[in-house]
């Protein structure tokens, strides 16, 4: 089922590329082909004053050029995309709108902390000490912002914004999980389980398989995933800040786009547990396997929809599973007088309810399916 | 035979108790679906219906020239109503005046809002007035994903129906007895069939009921394009007629689960992979097209059915083609190859129940 899966999830990440991607369509191979050669050979890395002259030198001619009204515009050799045409709009519409980016994002993450410094200073003259403390994380967030290094980002969009995978996951958990426990009811396993007084240690073990599966199934997407975008556009600048990339320009995040990927696919695996221990908390209440699986469905299909109208991911762990909204969005809770981002709150109140799922499981496990 | 496992999958396996929870779950899903239109207020919602009892139906010329006159008094208003304000902001007019001339202008004013959501429906028409009726928004008709809850219902039953044999080992004495062995298999397949048929239809009859609440009983005779989803539907199908086209496009789509579960029970014969297996395939096609129109190239796009009777559609903003119109021998080829499958399955599972016991 994986294997099938993995080719359906391959399949959905080049469908997403087709549709999503400025190179995707057969006319713009040329200009990709270009646009990754001129990276790799002069422009990826730290952004120094020979690239930005190297892209602005060549626009101007190519700008020159093209006013002049005498190019070809027949194929040539000589061109990195083949005419004239296709290297002015890489310079004008790639490269120097990326550079320009990069350089000015300074000015632009200062106008947002010098917004946010004025705006202290007026809550806290109206004894507003919440929005103050607010403003102040803010103002702590945005300044001294720099994009030092300039790579492809192609693949942020894509990796952030693809969410299929997390479908698959879950389909592939309810498969795994919904008839742990109704499975040993049918096969009389339970009375062995029961009379060997091992009850509890077999539903933490259970559990523990879960988280394993868990894990196992979000490294082999992942994994997936990664190999499937870079081999579509080239993975580069892991290490560069998240806000390098356009999508998360306003991002409150300042750690690399790394980490960015790996608080995600923690958050995931969160989500992931979470809703797995609820399979699990059903399958444990239920004797019959055909309604565990058939609640299970019912329970990821209300929460999918459900995802769709509260997108507080308190509410829904369907929302713990949409990367582009845990990095993108500016979004925290003022606890005991400090601010911290809503990820990382939401992280610890998903940590404590799958304890909390433990022990009820345990409990139901033992002492309710026990009689 | 048939009526002993028609009781047996209603009565013994819970299937009717389990049919009147998921009427109840559809009934409150559609009544979600076709949620009346939010107004402003109560002024508004009242003069819309006015607006809308006058200007249903065909486009007609009086129709255009109500239109023509309420948009020229309303504008007239709203236009006076500025001047008004200019005036005393300026000082150039007295309250008192100003309010006796507020008086006369607010009931067109008022209409404002109800006049720009009627006109709404009138320019929609008009883009089209042979094929196109001026009438309410039908958003619910225009789903464009399968049925979840009478999958899941149909997914149930049909594993419940021929799964528990061979979990009980009945299996063993059907096959022993010339009629379990002849007739077991067609009985619950007509069992099965006779229950998700009554389902469908008590279900669209809901829906029906909750269509004729939303538009009236005199738009189901409209022409489809009057519809916006359907705008490019090239049948010359009334509203009605497309409602029963899909009902038994679903049905089709409902038969073909049936038998895949079917097919998985005989084959598979452990619940997990014959409940999942269903309902991966229905719940996945929702989302791996990125294009919605690729979906009604296999089996499982008689679970949506609508997309059938579409048409190309554009993005208004774009012009870009976002849906190409399914055509009509994609539809029998479809059907075709559900009814090949179907037939596959009842080859193999006579075989099933025709076959020898394992000891």
């Amino acid at each position: 089922m994986a294997i099938v899966f993995g080719f359906l999830n391959v399949y959905k990440i080049n469908e997403n590329y087709r549709i999503t991607s400025r190179f995707a369509d057969e006319s713009s191979k040329g200009i990709k082909n270009a646009y990754y050669q001129i990276h790799n050979e002069i422009l990826s890395g730290k952004i120094t004053d020979e690239k930005i002259n190297f892209v602005i030198n060549k626009y101007n001619d190519l700008f020159n050029e093209i006013k002049n009204g005498d190019f070809s515009t027949e194929y040539d050799e000589s061109r990195l995309t083949g005419y004239v045409y296709g290297d002015y709009s890489l310079f004008k519409s790639c490269f120097i709108a990326e550079l320009e980016y990069a350089i000015t994002y300074t000015n632009f993450s200062e106008e947002i902390s010098h917004k946010a410094y004025e705006n202290i200073e007026f809550f806290i003259k109206h004894g507003n000490n919440s929005d103050a403390i607010k403003n102040q994380y803010i103002y702590n967030l945005y300044k001294d912002r720099h994009i030092n290094y300039y790579n492809p980002t192609d693949w942020v969009e894509l990796y952030f914004n693809y969410d299929f995978s997390s479908l698959l996951i879950i389909v592939m958990i309810i498969c795994g999980l919904s008839n742990s426990f109704p499975a040993e009811g049918e096969s009389g396993m339970l009375k062995l389980i029961l009379a060997n007084g091992k009850a509890r240690q077999i539903a933490g073990i259970k559990l523990a398989n879960a988280i394993l599966f868990i894990l196992l199934l979000t490294a082999f997407f992942t994994i997936i995933n990664l190999i499937t975008i870079n081999t579509l556009c080239k993975i580069d600048g892991l290490l560069n800040p998240v806000y390098s990339a356009g999508i998360f320009k306003i991002s409150p995040f300042n750690f690399s786009l790394l980490s960015a990927i790996i608080i995600c696919e923690i958050a995931k695996i969160l989500g992931y547990v979470f809703i797995a221990e609820l399979i699990i908390l059903i399958s444990a209440l239920l004797r019959n396997t055909i309604a565990a699986i058939c609640s299970a469905f019912a329970l990821c299909i209300g929460l999918i929809i459900g995802a769709s109208f509260y997108t507080n991911i308190f509410a829904n762990p369907i929302n713990m599973l949409t990367g582009y909204n845990l990095i993108a969005n500016f979004d925290c809770i003022i606890i005991f007088g400090n601010a911290i981002h809503t990820i990382y709150f939401a992280m610890a109140v998903y940590i404590l309810a799958i304890v909390m799922l433990t022990f009820v499981i345990k409990i139901i496990f033992v002492y309710f399916r026990g009689r | 035979m048939l009526g002993y496992e028609l009781k047996k999958l209603l009565f013994k396996q819970y299937g009717l108790i389990l049919a009147l929870l998921f009427v109840l779950i559809e009934i409150i899903t559609l009544n979600f679906l076709y949620s009346k239109i939010n107004f402003p207020n109560m002024l508004t919602k009242e003069q819309y219906i006015k607006y809308m009892q006058i200007m249903s139906g065909e486009i007609t010329e009086e129709k255009k020239e109500f239109i023509l006159s309420e948009q020229k008094k309303i504008l007239t208003a709203q236009s006076e109503f500025k001047s008004l304000q200019e005036k005393i902001i300026s000082g150039e007019l007295a309250y008192d005046e100003y309010l006796s001339k507020y008086v006369m202008l607010e009931p067109e004013l008022k209409k404002a809002d109800a006049f720009l959501m009627a006109s709404n429906r009138f320019k929609y028409a008009y883009g089209d007035p042979n094929r196109r009726y001026i009438m309410e928004k039908c958003d619910g008709f225009c789903r464009d994903y399968p049925d979840i809850p009478i999958i899941l219902f149909i997914v149930s039953i049909t594993t419940v129906c021929f799964l528990s044999e061979e979990n009980t080992h009945m299996i063993v004495l059907i096959r022993s007895y010339i009629n379990g062995k002849k007739k077991t298999f067609v009985a619950k397949l007509l069992a099965l069939m006779f229950t998700i048929v009554t389902m469908v239809f008590i279900i669209a009859i809901i829906e029906l009921i909750m269509i004729y609440r939303e538009i009236g009983v005199e738009a189901f005779m409209y022409p489809i394009q009057s519809i916006e989803y359907f705008s490019g539907c090239k049948y010359d199908m009334t509203i009605f007629q497309v409602f029963s086209a899909i009902i038994l496009l679903r049905t089709i789509g409902y038969f073909f689960i049936m038998f895949l579960t079917i097919f998985l029970c005989v084959i598979v014969k452990k619940p997990v992979p014959v409940m999942t297996i269903p309902f991966a395939v229905c719940l996945l096609q929702q989302f791996i097209f990125s294009t919605a129109d690729k979906a009604y190239y296999i089996p499982t796009g008689f679970l949506r059915a609508s997309g059938y009777f579409k048409g190309d559609t554009y993005n208004y903003n774009t012009s870009e083609l976002v849906f190409s119109a399914i055509p009509t021998y994609v539809l029998f080829l479809m059907a075709l190859l559900i009814v090949i499958i179907i037939s596959f399955v009842i080859i193999i599972g006579d075989k099933y129940y025709n076959g020898k016991n394992k000891i």
